[in-house]
């Protein structure tokens, strides 16, 4: 494992008017899973879109894989193997689920889409039952799972995950997660993990930061940040026994 | 660590830009071989003239112009910061006014200048006329975002009403003027109240054939119209009765005879020139003053997010009619003045194209910018008429200028936008309040919802479903996801009419039934807000706006109806300084005041969910529905959120109906739980209750989950 499948490097970027980054420097090895916890505001969905090209970062660097992707278009990234689950899901709503699966393998060459729509259909068996319904009459935990699923349909090698239990009952959060880790474990892919539910979060993520203020502040392995007494304080009790 | 920040400028790929280039010069090829590359005599026949150099310098400058666009937007794609225009435009803001001032004294000059000539003040006048144009269906496209592809219709309506009442009833200029406006603004509502159920694509194709059915029309009535010869000899207007003609008829006096200087027809043309400059002057302070008032701000909302209008007690009809109305009273305005001048009209002025033109001086400006709209008919209207001397390649210019103003700016030439009102800055004598309801003195629940059912098709989403909810307490609705509880709240807000049931809203005694009201009316009368699960804020304006909006039902009261707005009376003033000074209560407990001037699209999830919680408090409700308002927060920023609801609900004694799977908040603030699965109750109780409820457990909570929490 010599270089980072990625690494970011003093970006910065702007949201609107506004700078969103001031400067973060963090990488992801292959095959592991990374989290980033932080507030509101704090400009981790900002780095997962800047990962990704859209906005472009304004100064800095971000490498995948040894090529520079910096200025590369959103799509040309994607292409390259990343795929971004966006928060709140976005999925096609007046599309089938298997339409909205079939968009996602457009950065592949299109002869595994039988393969890995099956694959996708093991990992979350309600996607199969509901595979002719529209995207937009899905539950919130069955729309999550399919917007993971069409992402995992351009076979990526590295999965950016913003807020996956974002508006999900605790069940299927649970269920979510889980299948998360079943996708790190079982297809050896690389995933980062955007995430406010910190315990969930840090619980399952081999290493993890901690952003504030578009900067990254702490680093480690999540064991040892879910036992941090500062991200205890800040990110986890907030008075309240954790779950 | 310490990266070297300092981009590294990747080379530009030269084969690819080669290659673009290449294709785009034998795209010039194919179109300039037939267009320019022969010619055929003027005279007829067959015979024709090659001119091969032509083509040669089309596909040369293109190849040329591709590779230089191509090495331009390379190394712009690396620079920093805004443009250089941007740049500009900030450095002359605070100017605005005087550079306004100085603006208008040139024009208001120009006629009287030596080197004004017909051309040059006829050349003005029209692109007045398009201005004026331009500002009307500004407010209709550009604020409250109704895309109207048959405004030409109503510049019409003006321009023949003017035509008819000055021709048959021998009424002057200045009698006519208004009422042309009326007709005008009278059609515009008439075709607005059935058409503007219609949004977007659907509302655009119902204008456009409108704005035909109004020219066809014209041409056919002929008895009336004239049909397509028009009608001739429409008297101009007249200064206080002096007339502008040679020959006065007997007992009227000529301007020049008044004045006793030689006649000259420019004088008629200057005139013509101060009436359309007053005109357009008046539609500018107009747009300016109604863009501020609680109308203003209702319109941009209904372009921003028409359902969050409604759940905010917004009439999205009468706001929509009047955007309408409003800027069809401008383009009667304007067609009447373009009446008088022509001095004859006929059906062929008010094609399509005209439509199209000034819709396109509209976005070309930038949507909703009253400068943009003056920036862009000098291009649109001025351009093809100073490149009348590059003849033939006149609209080519033309063409040139309109690509590379949408390359260039692709979003409008100005689009920055004023806030309607800002907080700081804003001189506040008041302190604000927020509403105290009286404990519930009675047994009546604030709200008792009945069998309420709702299918959808064959899909019963709501299964005869029976609650209670209290002031003063906070009640969760929780369960799994598609258990039915966002159509429950769907219900209860007006989205859905549900087929059974009833919901009773308690007030004063009475009640009000919810399911018979329209959703703008829950919100406004039986005083129910709500927020939605996935944040319908009003994301292009600001903070203090989203909340002001919220206020529009007793704004519009406060300014008559926008009219002591207009007039500017301190009645409307102090009222707004009210309504700034409640809404600022809630950006402190919020803790937004630092953000209550920046646009609210900008802000993160968390802080845009306690907008809307403040937008739906400064409704003033009875009730507050919350759909999921922690979804996205930490656990720190929840327990902020907890602080504010407990508060909500002790300080105001409202009942606070909760959605939430947060169940740490749930069970920490709730006062009473309701477990919905597959759209029926399976529990009800208070947390504890809950907790330890197995079939709560098994449908909900999951087994380790349920113990410790």
């Amino acid at each position: 494992m010599s270089q980072p499948l990625l690494s970011v490097n003093g970006v910065q970027s702007f949201y609107g008017p506004i700078q969103a980054l001031n400067g973060v420097d963090l990488e992801i090895r292959e095959g592991e899973i990374v989290t980033l916890i932080g507030a509101n505001g704090a400009g981790k969905s900002t780095l997962l879109m800047t990962i990704c090209g859209n906005p472009r970062a304004r100064a800095g660097k971000i490498m995948f894989d040894g090529m520079d992707i910096t200025n590369h278009a959103t799509h040309e990234i994607a292409r390259l193997g990343i795929a971004h689950v966006p928060e709140g899901r976005r999925i096609f709503a007046h599309m089938t689920v298997l339409e909205n699966l079939l968009i996602g393998a457009t950065p592949t060459d299109g002869t595994n889409i039988e393969a890995d729509s099956q694959d996708v259909f093991e990992l979350f068996p309600i996607l199969e039952e509901r595979k002719n319904q529209r995207g937009g009459t899905l539950s919130g935990g069955e729309q999550q799972m399919l917007a993971i699923g069409r992402a995992l349909m351009s076979r990526p090698r590295l999965l950016l995950l913003d807020e996956p239990s974002l508006g999900l009952a605790p069940l299927v959060v649970r269920d979510i997660f889980k299948a998360i880790q079943d996708i790190n474990k079982s297809r050896a892919m690389t995933v980062f993990l955007v995430e406010q539910n910190a315990y969930h979060g840090l619980g399952l993520a081999d290493r993890a930061y901690v952003m504030a203020n578009g900067e990254i502040q702490m680093t480690g392995t999540g064991k040892e940040l879910l036992s941090n007494e500062n991200v205890r304080a800040a990110y986890l009790e907030g008075g309240h026994s954790v779950r | 660590m310490t990266a070297s920040n300092a981009i590294e400028k990747p080379p530009i790929n030269l084969g690819a830009t080669l290659k673009e280039a290449g294709i785009a010069a034998l795209i010039a090829l194919a179109l300039a071989l037939p267009l320019a590359g022969f010619r055929l005599p003027d005279g007829g026949g067959s015979a024709f003239t090659t001119r091969p150099w032509w083509v040669v310098v089309a596909v040369v400058v293109v190849f040329v112009g591709r590779m230089a666009f191509a090495l331009w937007r390379h190394n712009r794609s690396i620079s920093h910061g805004a443009g250089i225009f941007d740049r500009i435009l900030s450095a002359l803001a605070p100017y605005s006014r005087i550079i306004f001032i100085g603006f208008f004294a040139l024009v208001a000059l120009l006629p009287l200048m030596p080197f004004a000539d017909r051309r040059m003040v006829d050349l003005g006048t029209l692109v007045m006329i398009y201005i004026m144009l331009g500002w009307g269906l500004n407010i209709v496209v550009g604020l409250a975002g109704l895309l109207d592809l048959g405004y030409v219709a109503f510049y019409a309506v003006g321009a023949y009403s003017y035509t008819l009442l000055a021709v048959n009833f021998g009424l002057s200029f200045w009698q006519c003027l208004p009422l042309a406006g009326l007709f005008a603004g009278l059609f515009g509502v008439l075709l607005g109240f059935p058409v503007l159920r219609l949004r977007g694509d659907y509302l655009a194709i119902v204008t456009l054939g409108f704005g035909e059915m109004v020219r066809i029309i014209l041409i056919n009535w002929s008895d009336l119209t004239g049909g397509s010869e028009g009608i001739t000899a429409i008297p101009g207007p007249s200064l206080m009765g002096l007339k502008f003609t040679p020959t006065p008829g007997a007992g009227e006096t000529a301007f020049h005879q008044f004045f006793s200087i030689p006649f000259a027809g420019i004088h008629k043309l200057i005139f013509l020139y101060y009436i359309i400059l007053a005109l357009a002057l008046v539609t500018h302070l107009f747009s300016v003053r109604i863009r501020r008032l609680p109308v203003g701000r209702a319109w941009e909302a209904l372009r921003e997010d028409e359902t969050a209008c409604r759940s905010l007690g917004l009439n999205p009809v009468l706001i929509k009619l009047s955007a309408f109305g409003i800027g069809a009273v401008l383009a009667g305005f304007a067609g009447s003045f373009f009446a008088t001048r022509q001095g004859f009209i006929n059906p062929s002025s008010f094609t399509f194209i005209e439509s199209a033109i000034i819709l396109a001086i509209v976005v070309l400006g930038g949507m909703g910018s009253q400068v943009g709209v003056i920036c862009a008919a000098l291009v649109l209207i001025l351009l093809p008429e100073l490149a009348r001397d590059f003849a033939e390649f006149r609209m080519l210019l033309f063409g040139g200028v309109m690509v590379a103003i949408m390359v260039w700016r692709p979003r409008g030439l100005l689009v920055t936008r004023d806030p309607s009102v800002m907080l700081h800055g804003f001189d506040l004598p008041v302190a604000g309040t927020t509403q105290v309801v009286p404990k519930n003195s009675g047994t009546n629940p604030l709200l008792q919802i009945e069998h309420l059912t709702m299918r959808f098709g064959g899909l019963t989403a709501i299964d005869d479903l029976s609650f209670a909810a209290r002031a003063g307490d906070i009640t969760a609705v929780i369960g799994p996801n598609g258990a039915g509880k966002t159509t429950v709240f769907n219900c209860i807000t007006g989205f859905y009419r549900p087929d059974v049931g009833r919901m009773c809203m308690d007030h004063d005694g009475g009640v009000f039934l919810l399911e018979r009201m329209e959703g703008y009316q829950i919100s406004a009368t039986a005083r129910v807000a709500r927020t939605f699960q996935n944040i319908r804020l009003f994301p292009r304006m600001t903070v203090l706006e989203n909340l002001m909006v919220a206020q529009h039902g007793k704004l519009m009261r406060a300014s008559w109806y926008s009219f002591a707005g207009l007039l500017g009376l301190s009645r409307f003033k102090n009222a707004e300084a009210r309504a700034v000074a409640d809404a600022k209560i809630w950006l402190e407990r919020l803790d937004l005041v630092d953000v209550a001037d920046t646009e609210a699209g900008t802000l993160s999830y968390g802080v845009q969910r306690k907008i809307e919680i403040g937008r739906a408090m400064c409704t003033r409700p009875r009730l507050l529905c919350l759909d999921e308002p922690a979804a996205g927060l930490n656990p720190n920023e929840t327990q902020a959120l907890n602080k504010i609801l407990t508060d909500i609900r002790d300080q105001t004694g409202i009942g606070i109906l909760l959605i939430e799977h947060d169940m740490a908040m749930v069970m920490d603030i709730s006062d009473h739980i309701i477990v919905l699965d597959h759209g029926a109750r399976i529990a009800d109780g208070t947390p504890d209750e809950i907790r330890k409820n197995p079939a709560v457990i098994r449908a909900y909570l999951g087994e380790e989950d349920g113990g410790h929490s």
